[in-house]
């Protein structure tokens, strides 16, 4: 390998995980340069390595999950490719801003200057980040119509924070009517645009790019309980809860322009779980064919393989748990330029 | 001498470009194939490859094993671009599946190197700017290297440990959660 320039060595040791990095890293001085070098770990491999939900943290290994337990005061609202966007709502309310935006795997983080809409009690807040195509963040703050007017959930504009330019920008929606977005909307962010499953009547994902120019709208087939990225598509989960057979089916956005979805795999609770339980979708794992579920009052976390038809217990998340977010660690700190 | 390329029929009807390998051998490949590299397909725009491009840092061995992958390659390109606008059609999904996996074996077979060709083909791959090659070969040296001890990375690669032992220690320390 002595004959390769360094910059070569970096290309091999960018395709290698992060945990052969860190061992790595006592090989030589110019190796321990190399494992630390912003190029190698800006492109290392980002793979799921667990779920955190709020006041917990589950791993199945991989970079420090002592960030998340430090603080019971801080509830995580959203997560996309390695970062959180986290809300110290019991912080009192004078003191700093109210959300964050953290790396748990370099442990760095940064405030978000507040903004008068914040005051909602749980307002649409949702992340934007995909380090293979930029290290700047967004984050989408969903603005509703003031509530005396009592034009319910529908969407006024998204506020717009971008981490290049340290402020938020303020994008009037064009979603129109077809816009009813709440806080507890599923989110996926692909193809450099927020998605957000809609709760209108007609059956749709609504879409806004990072610069809030371009507002559009997909059409689905159902109304999905869920929306995630997997396997370089759009993926989508569907319980069937008017049948008491509780069938779970999965959908890929096939053709992204075109609107077309096609139906990968259904299989019903019974067929599952060899009983005809009731359960909840959490998601979809980002590189392989398992969907991420939760059952029983005591919220069992599991997963279950579409290829194999297996299902796995992960963890028991207790019976207050509600939304998961998927973390797959991110190990630069250049989305940062100077934060904590 | 080796003519790559000149017995295909489709093409004969395109413009052909050699190649010229630092111990002077002589590679004739279609421009479909040569622009597969970068720097090639810059100097083809520039217009300067009449008289042969001559590549001082590529042997005439690697180079056949560069101008393979590329050939192999640049009809899979071409494939792609026929059968685009049937991508919805059940039957050329199943054809280009049968492709991809074709492809797919096809590089497999051509990483069955020793190491040091696996460098020099690192080391044409970037000379010559060919994305797919670069990621295939940096891939495959990173799939074995991946999941072993600093002990075995120097062994494997002749490095030397210039760390003191207390740099070391420290570094382990800081670490030990990749050696569990």
């Amino acid at each position: 390998m002595s004959r390769l320039p360094d910059d070569l060595i970096a290309e091999i040791l960018a395709r290698v995980p992060y945990r052969s990095l860190c061992r790595f890293k006592c090989v030589s001085r110019s190796w321990l340069a190399l494992c630390s070098d912003d190029r190698v770990l800006s492109k290392c491999p980002q793979t799921l390595s667990g779920f955190f939900y709020n006041d917990h943290v589950f791993y199945d290994g991989g970079a420090i999950p002592r960030f998340a337990r430090t603080s019971r005061a801080m509830y995580v609202v959203d997560s996309c490719n390695g970062l959180l966007v986290c809300d110290r709502r019991n912080m009192r309310a004078h003191v700093g801003s109210r959300y964050i935006v953290c790396n748990p795997a370099t442990e760095k983080w940064i405030e978000l200057p507040n903004l008068e809409p914040m005051k909602r009690l749980r307002p649409a807040i949702r992340l934007g980040f995909d380090p293979a195509v930029s290290p700047h963040f967004r984050v989408f703050f969903v603005v509703h119509a003031p509530d005396d007017l009592h034009m319910g959930d529908e969407v006024m504009g998204v506020q717009i924070y971008s981490s290049e330019t340290r402020g938020w920008t303020y994008r009037q929606s064009e979603w129109g009517d077809e816009g009813i977005v709440r806080d507890d909307s599923r989110s996926a962010f692909f193809n450099g645009a927020l998605h957000l499953t809609s709760l209108d009547s007609l059956f749709s994902i609504v879409t806004v790019d990072t610069d809030g120019k371009t507002w559009s709208k997909i059409t689905t087939p159902r109304n999905f309980d869920c929306i995630g990225v997997s396997q370089g598509h759009l993926y989508a989960l569907h319980r069937d809860s008017e049948r008491n057979d509780y069938r779970l089916s999965v959908w890929a956005l096939e053709d992204y322009d075109k609107h077309k979805w096609i139906l990968k795999h259904t299989v019903t609770a019974l067929e599952m779980f060899g009983t005809r339980k009731f359960y909840i979708v959490h998601g979809t794992h980002p590189e392989h064919s398992s969907i991420f579920l939760t059952m029983g009052a005591c919220r069992d976390f599991l997963s279950y393989n579409a290829d194999d038809r297996e299902v796995h217990t992960i963890d028991t998340l207790g019976p207050d748990s509600t939304r998961t977010y998927p973390y797959m660690p991110y190990f630069s700190n250049n989305w940062l330029a100077d934060g904590h | 001498m080796a003519s790559a390329g000149s017995g295909d029929e489709k093409a004969a009807a395109a413009a052909m470009i050699t190649l010229i390998s630092s111990d002077n051998e002589k590679f004739e490949v279609t421009e479909a194939t040569a622009t597969l590299s970068q720097t090639i397909r810059h100097m083809i725009e520039d217009g300067c490859t009449d008289g042969g491009v001559p590549l001082p840092n590529v042997t005439s061995k690697i180079l056949a094993r560069v101008i393979e992958y590329c050939k192999k390659h640049a009809t899979a390109a071409a494939g792609e671009e026929g059968s685009s606008s049937s991508f919805s059609d059940a039957a050329f999904l199943e054809v280009d599946r049968a492709f991809l996996e074709e492809l797919e074996e096809f590089d497999d077979a051509f990483l069955e190197v020793d190491r040091a060709t696996l460098f020099d083909l690192i080391l044409a791959a970037n000379y010559l700017d060919i994305k797919g090659l670069l990621n295939l070969t940096c891939q495959k040296v990173a799939d074995s290297v991946k999941g072993k001890t600093p002990e075995q990375i120097r062994e494997m690669y002749n490095i030397v440990n210039d760390l003191t032992p207390e740099e070391e220690a420290e570094i382990r320390r800081e670490t030990q959660w990749a050696f569990e």
